[in-house]
């Protein structure tokens, strides 16, 4: 079979859960380091807008959907890069595109976000920027985020799992 | 008092009441400073007096009693929250159906993290004995990111990173953030098998971000904001909307222009049509 995965930072190429995987399937793992279902169904509007969704079988989605709001520059997937280890081919976000994930201006890839823009934040408008995932209203969007992610996958008529828990052993059927 | 109906009703400013152009009445916004502190700047916003009455709700039937959210600057995902919080609450059962004002939108623009009472008080000053609302405490200050005459902003604390805001505005996240709240709205009332109905303030039609309800119903009611075909033409007529010039130099897309919201009697129209509508439905 065809597998598409899609997954945060925890479906890496060097990530064990994937290694655990059947080897008699063809993978594709499209994943996105800082990203969750919000960023999941744009990777699913893309992958179905380029008519690429039907070259699969199966779909996983691997996320916790912790609560986040991570943004990417607009086009991001059209530059994906690429990594082949064994039956995997692994396609992901560069960093380059990133703009904002939590706490992201507390750590080197902010740094060059903040180079590459010309900018120098203050901490008063870092902390500002936290409100993105601290706020009353996050809760609904990452609720409605899984619905719409399932509404989109059931859309698709092709067979689906949630890995919320990459600890979980993780059944494939393939009958 | 027995009402025929119990609605929830979202909405933003164009739902918060009634608005007259004052252009000597200057609201200040408070905005960051490198050092941390706030300063009030004139972001041009304020030229306009709210009066909480004569809103367009006012002309729904007075047979129905009209629970409403609305605070200036908010979109779908502040509507979502309410709703999110009523389901879990169990009390969405005491509404018969559920009415949105879509809006502008991406609008991400919330409070803090706190529960719903405490980030929304009940305005005393209505005269409508059938209508109880709730505005929300300024959300815009809380935070706000949005598109303001086609900049995108961040409560105007970042005018150092101005490319950045833009990409940020422009990528793909705004979307699946509006889209999943309306999916979220849409489901939750499906669940609960309340009736959910919809307008569009604006026609928003041409872009990515305007937003429809799978199992909702769409108001056949013109666009109260524009000009021309599908509009109520109100738009910049002193009658029905509030509008005046102001210095270019702290409008909000640098020209001496303000257009603001609808008077009570542009509201008077509006609400008079949605309301023609709507009973065809309940």
């Amino acid at each position: 079979m065809n597998i598409c995965i899609i997954g945060d930072r925890n479906s890496n190429p060097d990530s064990e859960w994937l290694q655990h995987l059947p080897k008699q399937h063809q993978y594709t793992v499209y994943f996105i380091p800082h990203g969750n279902y919000i960023n999941f169904i744009e990777v699913l509007t893309w992958l179905k807008f380029h008519n690429i969704i039907v070259e699969y079988e199966h779909i996983i989605i691997q996320s916790a959907n912790q609560p986040n709001l991570c943004f990417y520059k607009k086009f991001y997937l059209d530059n994906l890069l690429f990594q082949q280890k064994d039956n995997f081919q692994f396609c992901y976000a560069d960093n380059k595109y990133l703009l904002w994930t939590n706490n992201v201006f507390r750590t080197p890839l902010g740094d060059e976000i903040q180079k590459h823009y010309s900018m120098s934040l203050s901490e008063p408008q870092i902390e500002y920027l936290q409100k993105f995932t601290t706020n009353n209203s996050i809760s609904s969007i990452m609720k409605g985020s899984e619905i719409r992610i399932t509404k989109l996958l059931d859309k698709l008529d092709i067979s689906y799992q949630f890995v919320k828990d990459t600890q979980q052993e993780i059944l494939i059927n393939d009958t | 008092m027995n009402y025929r109906n119990h609605a929830l009703i979202l909405g933003c400013s164009f739902s918060n009441g009634s608005y007259t152009f004052d252009a000597d009445f200057i609201k200040p916004d408070l905005v960051l400073q490198p050092d941390g502190s706030t300063k009030p700047i004139d972001t041009g916003l304020g030229r306009e007096h709210l009066d909480v009455n004569g809103s367009w709700i006012e002309q729904l039937s007075t047979k129905d009693h009209y629970t409403l959210y609305t605070t200036g600057g908010v979109g779908v995902a502040q509507y979502s929250t309410v709703i999110e919080y009523y389901y879990e609450k169990n009390q969405l059962q005491d509404f018969d159906y559920v009415l949105i004002q879509n809006t502008w939108e991406p609008r991400l623009c919330w409070q803090e993290p706190r529960p719903l009472p405490e980030c929304y008080w009940i305005q005393e000053n209505l005269d409508a004995s059938n209508i109880t609302m709730y505005e929300g405490k300024d959300t815009s200050k809380h935070f706000n990111f949005m598109s303001s005459a086609g900049k995108s902003n961040l409560g105007g604390h970042f005018h150092n990173a101005e490319e950045w805001q833009v990409d940020m505005f422009q990528g793909e996240t705004n979307k699946a953030v509006i889209h999943s709240c309306a999916t979220y709205i849409d489901e939750i009332c499906r669940l609960c098998n309340k009736k959910l109905f919809y307008f569009h303030w604006a026609n928003t039609s041409k872009g990515p971000h305007v937003l429809e309800y799978e199992h909702g119903q769409k108001l056949d009611v013109p666009y109260p904001w524009g000009v021309g075909k599908g509009t109520f033409d109100l738009f910049m007529k002193p009658k029905y909307h509030a509008y005046g010039y102001i210095d270019p130099s702290v409008s909000r897309d640098g020209k001496d222009l303000f257009v603001g919201h609808f008077t009570k009697e542009g509201n008077r129209v509006v609400g008079k049509r949605i309301s023609k509508e709507l009973e065809k439905y309940i």
